[in-house]
């Protein structure tokens, strides 16, 4: 009986097997900073069910920017890369993920952050290019010194035309003002008159 | 004074109508499409059976799919979860049965394309071998699942 039951268990796992899904984005990213500048970067994770996952990084020898995962088995303490995250979360099918990395030199490094689910055999990783400057970082660099003078432009409103544009109309209006100004104490010096 | 008055009836004509006509006419046409973000995304069965093996055999499964579900080319590596295993070391892997085009673990990946279509599936085939032909020490305990045991990693290429 028992012989039978579990060749009806064996048969039963063969012809029904489940899958697990993983899906990262993105799934590469190239990363500038200087030397003890903390960059982060968030991962959507997505899942086919709410599982919980499993953070991990390795990283390649320094300049070493080859995609091929057996050559990422350094840690990234080796290269001096501090790599933060929390190494295990739920994900309720999709979750943003944060990861910070910090370097204590400068050079290129490339390596692999990789997603497991604790559930399955299935893993998805993403390739993180860091590319160091020999500096440290200088925040006051990144301050944008405004006057009053001075429209400091956000990255996302650089709709060069739209300006181009606007400056005209209002060089247009300027000039109009002044010629009807102009009209204006002519017309009461004639009226004076 | 007539004058004047006709002055400035044009130039508020001009003020009313033509100034927001200029800066109405530098609105850009826009295209729109959906751009679906890059995702990379594979599918792998949870567990894979073997069957029973002990040392002095080997045994072969039958063909395992993986599945590239996102929309990039990408490689899977299979790799053990603890790199110091002793029994899950003897994994071999190959695309053929032809026995001479296994790879030991950590020495094979797999490409897979990009789906033809978007949010289609590209799938392919590996088989998987455990070969204790050449294992000298004691197996534990009976090998039914790999479950835990390695991973299958997925990077974009």
């Amino acid at each position: 009986m028992k012989v039978v039951l579990l060749t009806i268990f064996l048969l039963w796992s063969m012809f029904i097997v489940s899958c697990s899904e993983i899906g990262v984005y993105p799934y590469e990213l190239s990363l500038e900073g200087n030397i003890d500048e903390t960059i982060c970067q968030k991962f959507l994770i997505s899942l086919d069910e709410n599982e919980i996952i499993k953070i991990e990084d390795r990283w390649a020898e320094k300049n070493e920017i080859r995609k091929e995962l057996v050559l990422h088995n350094l840690d990234a303490s080796l290269l001096q890369l501090k790599v933060d995250y929390q190494k295990k979360q739920l994900v309720e099918k999709n979750k943003e993920v944060q990861v910070c990395f910090t370097s204590a030199k400068s050079g290129r490094y490339h390596g692999a952050v990789i997603f497991s689910s604790e559930n399955s055999v299935s893993a998805i990783g993403s390739w993180v290019l860091l590319d160091i400057k020999g500096e440290k970082e200088d925040k006051s660099k990144n301050n944008i010194p405004l006057t009053g003078n001075v429209i400091a432009l956000s990255n996302s409103y650089k709709n060069t035309n739209i300006l181009i544009y606007i400056l005209i109309a209002g060089i247009i209006l300027c000039a109009l003002l002044i010629v009807y100004l102009v009209l204006i104490i002519k017309n009461r010096k004639e009226a004076s008159i | 004074m007539r004058r004047g008055r006709i002055l400035n009836v044009l130039f508020l004509f001009f003020l009313i109508f033509i100034i927001p006509q200029t800066i109405a006419d530098t609105n850009i046409m826009s295209v729109e499409s959906n751009i679906i973000r890059g995702t990379a995304s594979v599918s792998v069965p949870d567990t894979i059976f073997l069957g029973n093996v002990t040392r002095g055999y080997s045994i072969r499964s039958d063909k395992v799919y993986i599945n590239n579900t996102g929309n990039v080319d990408i490689t899977v590596t299979p790799q053990l979860e603890n790199s110091s295993e002793e029994i899950y070391s003897n994994l071999y892997f190959s695309t053929t049965t032809t026995e001479s085009s296994f790879r030991k673990i950590g020495n094979f990946s797999l490409n897979l394309s990009k789906p033809d279509v978007l949010g289609g599936v590209e799938s392919d085939y590996i088989y998987i071998k455990l070969d204790l032909t050449n294992y000298n020490k004691t197996v534990p305990s009976d090998l039914i699942s790999y479950k835990k045991n390695i991973r299958f990693i997925a990077m974009a290429r």
